[in-house]
C-alpha cells in the first residue's frame, strides 16, 4: 500500500507539504501533474489536477525521491502546495481517488523508515525529541542522536563484545585448533574497559535529565521574603499568588525559563516556618522534597542578620531598596530588589553559570531515555557477573553472560544476529582442521 | 503392493541416505534404498572421524532417536576423545576416529539386515510424475520403474560435480563415482534456486613411509565417551594420532605455485567453507602465521593409509608431493592419492519446508550435502529428519524439531530460513540454548519424543525408562534434603552463616561439592548406588541451574511466539507497512509461526510486530463477523 498525509501543521499557512510513500508514489505524482518526466531528487514546478474530473486544484512543486534514498526507504513524493485548508483537502481527496493509496496512520512514515533500516530505534526516539525540542541544547542533542551518535556508541560496545565472544567461542568450537594463548589475557582488560565506558554513559544521565527535563532550582526562604515575587519577576508574568499574608504559597509552583539554552525550572515553595495548620504543613513537606530534588537552591532573605551560607545554595538578600546602602555588609551575598529590579541581572548570570557548570562538555551520547539507562545497567550487571566466572573452565557460562549483554544492546537498538561471531572467528583465526 | 511398489524411496547410500532409509523403515514404511553399488554404502568420503563440537551433539541426538550413526561409529571407533573435557559439560563434544573399513562394514551389515528396508543397486535415472504433477515413481538406469509417492534424494555433490587437481578437471561426484546426470537434469528442470559451493580434501599418505619418531603424539582418552546411549564397551583397540606442522619452506613452495592452484588461478569461483580452508587459503589469508597444524589420522587399524587433516589442496599432484616432503616426519612419504577440490551445485535449502520436503514438488525430500551442508553428522541428521517426515506424511503427520529441543532443530531452522552462503557446519555457538542442549542429555531431551513418534526399539525404551526413573528418584532425594549453615560449620564446611537452610541440590552447585560428598554430608549412602550417568545428570543440572532457569524463561517466551501460527493463506501484501523487500521474502518463504518469521534474514523486530498486530486484528474481526 502507498500512503500519504499532510506533513505540515493543519490550518492556514503559506505553504503545505503532502508526503506520499510507497511503490505507487511516482504514479500518484504523474497522475496528479499529468507529467511523465520526473528526475529523482529534483523539484518540478507543476499544476495539480483532480484525477477524476480533471479540474485544476493548485499549482505548486513536486519532488520525487527514488528508493532507497528517501526518508522511508521507499519511493517518496512530496507535493509543496499552497497552505489553504480547502487546497490541502482537495489535494488529499485527489490522492484518495487513486487506487491503492490511503491516508497514513500516525507515525507510519517513521515506522516504514525503521522497517527499511533507514533509522534505528535510538534515531527514531531522537527524531521525536527533535520535533519537541524547545531549547537550543535540546535541539543540538536530538539532532546528533537522530544522526546516530547514540546508535554508534551502542554498536561500538556491541562490536567489542562480539569480538570477545568470538574469541571465546573459537576456543569452544575449535577445541583441537591452536588458538593463540594470549587471547584470554586481553579479554579481561577489554571487559574492564567496557564496564568503565558504560559506567560513564550511565553517569551522564544527570546531564540528560537537565537537558531534557530541565535544571531544577528551588527558591526557599521564610514567609514573605519575596519568593513568589522573584519567580513572577523572572517569568515576567503572574504565576504564583502573591500576597502580604504569610504562608499563601502552599503548593510548589513551577515556571520554566530558557537560560543559556537550557530549560531551567524555578520552583516556588511554601515558606519554611513553624506551620500552624495542616495544609501549610503539607506545603512545607513538599518544600523539603523539592529541595532534595533540585540541582540548585536559592535561599532568599530579607534580613541580612539571618543569612547563613549553606553548601549548594545561593543566598540572596532581597528588599535592599528598603535598607540604607551603608548598612549592607555581607559581600558574598547577592543583593537584589524585586521592587526596583536591582541586582536581578547579576543573579541570572550566576544561575546561568551554575547551569553551565553542571552540563559542561555535553556528550552527544547522553542517555536521554530511562530505557537506555536501565539497559546499560543490565549490560554492566552481565559483564560484572562474567568476571566472577573462570573463562577457561567455564567458558560457556562466561560467554552466556556476554551473550545476555549483547542481547540487551540489541534491545536498545533493535538488532540481533549470531552469524557475526562466526564472521569474527574466521577472520581472526586460521581454523582449518 | 507389487514387488516394485514402495512407500518411501531413498536415493543415495551415504550418511544421509542410510539414516533416511533406516528411519523411514523404523516407522514401519516399506522403504527402498537405491544406490550405484553396494560397495560404496557407508563410505566415509572425507576424513575418517565422527563427531566433534556440535557434530558430536548431533550424533548423540541421532542416537537418542534410535538412529544408526552413533552405534556404527562406536563399533568402528579406534580413538575416542571427548573434546573440551576440561570445560563445562554443555560444550563437551564426543569425537572418535573410525576405522574406515569397519565403519563401512558395519553400516552395510546394518542396512542389509534392517527390517522393512530393501536395497537396489541400479542408479536412479529420473523422477516420474502423474498427470497432476505429483511424484508417482522412479525410473532406474536399467529401465526398471519403481512406484512410490515419497522420494528422499541424498546424493551429495552429484549436481554438476567437478573435481580440480591443479589445472586438471574431472566431472565427478566422489572420487571414482560417476554423477547421475538424468536425475540432476530433472532437478534443474524444476526450477529450484541453485547455488555453487566448493570443498576440498587432502592427499592420502602411505603410513609405513611416515617417520613417526619425530612427531607429537595425541592419544585416545583413558575414559571413553561413547556416541550411543546403548554402547557399553569399547569394541576396538585404541590408536594414537600424530601432529606435525607446516613450515616456512612449505609456505614458500605453495606461495610460488599459487597460479597452479585451481582456487587461485580463477578456475574455481565458488565459495568454500571459512572454517576448513585449503592450505593455499591459510597461507594467503594468515601470512603472519609461521606454521599450521596437521593431524595425521590413521584410516584404520590395518590400513596403510593416513589422512593428513589440515592440508586440503587443489595444487597439481607434483607440487603436493614437493611441499608435503618438506614437512617434518613426511620427508620420504609416499602419496597414495593426491588431494583435490570439488565444486558442486546445491539446492537452496530455503526451497524446503522444515520437514525437508521441497516446496515445489510434493513428496520430494532432500537431505545432506545437496542442501548446502558439509559433514557426515549434519548429513545423517538431515537424513533422519527427511526419512522420518517422508514416512510420517503417509499418515498425514509430521514432526518438526525446534531450536530449543535439539541441535537438529537449530540446523533445520538455520537452513530453511537463512539459507547458506558457505557449506553449513554445526557449531555449538549456533545454539542459543546451548546450556540445555547438551550431548549428555540428548536422550532425556529426545527419546521421549521418539517414543511418541514410534521411532524407538524395545531395548532402548527399557533402558531409557530405567535411567529416567533413576534420575527422577535421585532428583527428589537431593531436593528434599536440607541442612542448616550451622550444621555445615560444625562438620567443618565454611559457609555464609545467614541462617538459611540449603538443599542438597543447592549445595551441589557450590564449588568443590560433588554428589559423593553430598552423600557423606547428608548421610545418604543410597546415593552412591545410583549409576554414574544418573549422578552426573543431577550434578550438571545443579551446576547450570541459574542459567537454565534464565534460558527456560526465554524458551517459554519463544514457545509463545512459536505458538502464534501464521495462517497459510496470509497475504503479506495486506500488511500495509511492510517494506516490499520484506514482503517478497515472506511471501516466498511462508514461515509457519511468528518465531520462524523473526529468524528470517533481514526481517526486523518491528516487522514482526506488524505481522503480530495484523494476525490479532484479523482474528478479532473474524470473531466479530
Amino acid at each position: 500500500m502507498t500512503i500519504y498525509a499532510l506533513s505540515t501543521a493543519n490550518g492556514v499557512s503559506g505553504l503545505a507539504v503532502i508526503r506520499i510513500s510507497g511503490h505507487l508514489a511516482l504514479t500518484a505524482l504523474k497522475t496528479l501533474s499529468r507529467k511523465s518526466n520526473f528526475q529523482s531528487h529534483k523539484m518540478t514546478h507543476t499544476k495539480i489536477y483532480d484525477p477524476e474530473d480533471g479540474s485544476h486544484i493548485d499549482t505548486g512543486l513536486g519532488v520525487y525521491f527514488a528508493k532507497p534514498k528517501s526518508f522511508t526507504g521507499e519511493d517518496v513524493v512530496e507535493l509543496h502546495i499552497h497552505g489553504g485548508v480547502s487546497t490541502v483537502n482537495l489535494v488529499l481527496n485527489a490522492l484518495g481517488k487513486i487506487n491503492q493509496l490511503r491516508l497514513a496512520e500516525p507515525g507510519e512514515f517513521t515506522k516504514r523508515a525503521f522497517v527499511n533500516n533507514k533509522m534505528d530505534l535510538t534515531a527514531i526516539e531522537a527524531m521525536g525529541d527533535l520535533i519537541h525540542a524547545h531549547t537550543e541544547v535540546q535541539h543540538k542533542l536530538a539532532l546528533s542522536q537522530m544522526s546516530g551518535s547514540l546508535n554508534k556508541l551502542y554498536l561500538s560496545w556491541r562490536k567489542k563484545l562480539i569480538e570477545i565472544i568470538a574469541y571465546l567461542e573459537a576456543g569452544i568450537d575449535f577445541a583441537d585448533e591452536d588458538i593463540p594463548e594470549d587471547v584470554l589475557n586481553n579479554i579481561m582488560t577489554k571487559i574492564d574497559e567496557l564496564i568503565s565506558s558504560i559506567d560513564l554513559h550511565i553517569s551522564e544521565k544527570n546531564q540528560g535529565e537537565i537537558i531534557k527535563d530541565g535544571f531544577r532550582i528551588a527558591i526557599i526562604g521564610e514567609p514573605n521574603v519575596g519568593k513568589s515575587s522573584l519567580i513572577n519577576l523572572l517569568a515576567k508574568r503572574d504565576v504564583a499568588i502573591v500576597s502580604e499574608e504569610a504562608g499563601t504559597t502552599r503548593d510548589a509552583i513551577e515556571v520554566t525559563l530558557n537560560i543559556a539554552g537550557y530549560p531551567v525550572i524555578f520552583t516556588d515553595t511554601a515558606g519554611i516556618r513553624e506551620a500552624t495548620n495542616t495544609i501549610e504543613k503539607k506545603g512545607i513537606d513538599i518544600t523539603h522534597e523539592k529541595i532534595a530534588d533540585s540541582h540548585l537552591v536559592i535561599e532568599l532573605f530579607d534580613d541580612q542578620s539571618k543569612i547563613i551560607h549553606k553548601k549548594g545554595r545561593i543566598s540572596v538578600l532581597n528588599k535592599i531598596d528598603l535598607i540604607d546602602e551603608s548598612e549592607i555588609s555581607n559581600l558574598e551575598t547577592h543583593k537584589i530588589s524585586i521592587q526596583t529590579n536591582q541586582g536581578i541581572e547579576d543573579l541570572i548570570n550566576t544561575i546561568s553559570s551554575h547551569v553551565q557548570a553542571d552540563v559542561s562538555n555535553i556528550s552527544e551520547t547522553i542517555p536521554t531515555r530511562t530505557r537506555y539507562i536501565l539497559g546499560s545497567q543490565k549490560i554492566i550487571q552481565s559483564l560484572k557477573n562474567s568476571k566472577n566466572i573462570d573463562p577457561l573452565k567455564q567458558t560457556e557460562l562466561f560467554v552466556e553472560e556476554l551473550r545476555l549483554a549483547v542481547n540487551e544492546i540489541g534491545r536498545l537498538t533493535g538488532l540481533v544476529d549470531v552469524e557475526e561471531y562466526l564472521e569474527v572467528i574466521f577472520k581472526d583465526f586460521c581454523i582449518g582442521k | 503392493m507389487s514387488e516394485i511398489d514402495f512407500d518411501v524411496v531413498v536415493i543415495g547410500g551415504g550418511h544421509a541416505g542410510c539414516e533416511a532409509a533406516t528411519t523411514s523403515a523404523r516407522l514401519g514404511a516399506k522403504t527402498l534404498l537405491i544406490s550405484h553399488k553396494f560397495e560404496t554404502i557407508g563410505e566415509m568420503s572425507c576424513n575418517p572421524a565422527i563427531g566433534g563440537l556440535g557434530k558430536g551433539h548431533l550424533v548423540r541426538e541421532i542416537d537418542a532417536l534410535d538412529g544408526i550413526m552413533g552405534r556404527i561409529a562406536d563399533l568402528s571407533s579406534i580413538q575416542y576423545r571427548l573434546l573440551n573435557r576440561t570445560k563445562g559439560p554443555a560444550v563437551r563434544g564426543p569425537r572418535s576416529q573410525s576405522d574406515r573399513k569397519l565403519y563401512k562394514k558395519f553400516m552395510q551389515e546394518e542396512i542389509s539386515e534392517y527390517i522393512n528396508l530393501t536395497c537396489l543397486f541400479d542408479p536412479a535415472e529420473d523422477l516420474l510424475f502423474d498427470d497432476q504433477n505429483n511424484i508417482n515413481g522412479i525410473l532406474c538406469e536399467s529401465g526398471k520403474k519403481i512406484s512410490t509417492q515419497k522420494v528422499v534424494i541424498t546424493t551429495g555433490t552429484f549436481l554438476n560435480g567437478l573435481i580440480h587437481i591443479g589445472e586438471k578437471t574431472i566431472p565427478a561426484g566422489r572420487h571414482g563415482d560417476k554423477p547421475s546426470i538424468g536425475l540432476a537434469k530433472s532437478l534443474y528442470k524444476t526450477g529450484f534456486d541453485i547455488g555453487r559451493l566448493k570443498t576440498g580434501t587432502p592427499a592420502r599418505l602411505r603410513k609405513d613411509t611416515i617417520d613417526y619418531n619425530k612427531l607429537e603424539l595425541q592419544d585416545a582418552d583413558e575414559e571413553h565417551a561413547y556416541f550411543s546411549f546403548l554402547t557399553k564397551k569399547t569394541y576396538n583397540e585404541q590408536v594414537p594420532c600424530h601432529i606435525t606442522y607446516t613450515n616456512e619452506e612449505v609456505h614458500n613452495i605453495i606461495e610460488n605455485n599459487l597460479n597452479k592452484s585451481a582456487i587461485y588461478s580463477g578456475q574455481i569461483k565458488s565459495t568454500g567453507p571459512r572454517y576448513c580452508p585449503s592450505v593455499e587459503d591459510k597461507i594467503v589469508r594468515f601470512r603472519e602465521k609461521i606454521r599450521h597444524q596437521i593431524f595425521l589420522e590413521p584410516e584404520g587399524l590395518d590400513s596403510n593409509l593416513v589422512y593428513p587433516n589440515g592440508i586440503s589442496t587443489s595444487l597439481p599432484d607434483y607440487i603436493q608431493k614437493e611441499f608435503i616432503n618438506k614437512i617434518n616426519g613426511l620427508e620420504n612419504v609416499e602419496i597414495v592419492r593426491p588431494g583435490y577440490a570439488i565444486e558442486y551445485d546445491f539446492i537452496d535449502p530455503r526451497e524446503l519446508y522444515q520437514t525437508l520436503e521441497t516446496k515445489k514438488i510434493k513428496g520430494l525430500y532432500l537431505a545432506g550435502q545437496i542442501n548446502g551442508t558439509t559433514g557426515y553428522e549434519e548429513a545423517a541428521a538431515q537424513g533422519l529428519v527427511a526419512g522420518m517426515n517422508a514416512a510420517l506424511s503417509l499418515k498425514s503427520s509430521e514432526y518438526i524439531f525446534q531450536r530449543n529441543n535439539s541441535y537438529i532443530g537449530v540446523m533445520i531452522d538455520d537452513l530453511t530460513l537463512k539459507g547458506v552462503t558457505e557449506p553449513y557446519r554445526m557449531f555449538t555457538s549456533r545454539a542459543e540454548y546451548r546450556l540445555t542442549l547438551r550431548a549428555d542429555n540428548a536422550d532425556l531431551r529426545l527419546t521421549p519424543i521418539a517414543f511418541k513418534l514410534g521411532l524407538v526399539s524395545r531395548q532402548r525404551e527399557t533402558e531409557f525408562n530405567l535411567k529416567a526413573n533413576a534420575i527422577d528418584e535421585l532428583d527428589k532425594i537431593v531436593k528434599n534434603q536440607y541442612v542448616t549453615p550451622k550444621y555445615l560449620e560444625k562438620i567443618g564446611i565454611k559457609i555464609n552463616q545467614d541462617g538459611k537452610k540449603r538443599s542438597a541440590f543447592e549445595l551441589l552447585s557450590y564449588e568443590n561439592f560433588d554428589i559423593n560428598r553430598i552423600a557423606e554430608i547428608f548421610n545418604l549412602p543410597q546415593i552412591c548406588d545410583f549409576k554414574d550417568e544418573v549422578k552426573e545428570q543431577i550434578e550438571i543440572e545443579s551446576h547450570y541451574k541459574g542459567y537454565i532457569k534464565k534460558q527456560k524463561s526465554e524458551i517459554l517466551s519463544l514457545k509463545n511466539d512459536e505458538k502464534i501460527k501464521i495462517p497459510d493463506e496470509l497475504d503479506y501484501n495486506q500488511i500495509i507497512s511492510l517494506s516490499n523487500e520484506i514482503r517478497e521474502k515472506l511471501n516466498k518463504l511462508k514461515p509457519k509461526t511468528l518465531s520462524q518469521a523473526s529468524r528470517i534474514d533481514g526481517i526486523t523486530p518491528s516487522s514482526i510486530n506488524l505481522i503480530l498486530t495484523y494476525i490479532k486484528n484479523r482474528a478479532k474481526s473474524k470473531k466479530s463477523a
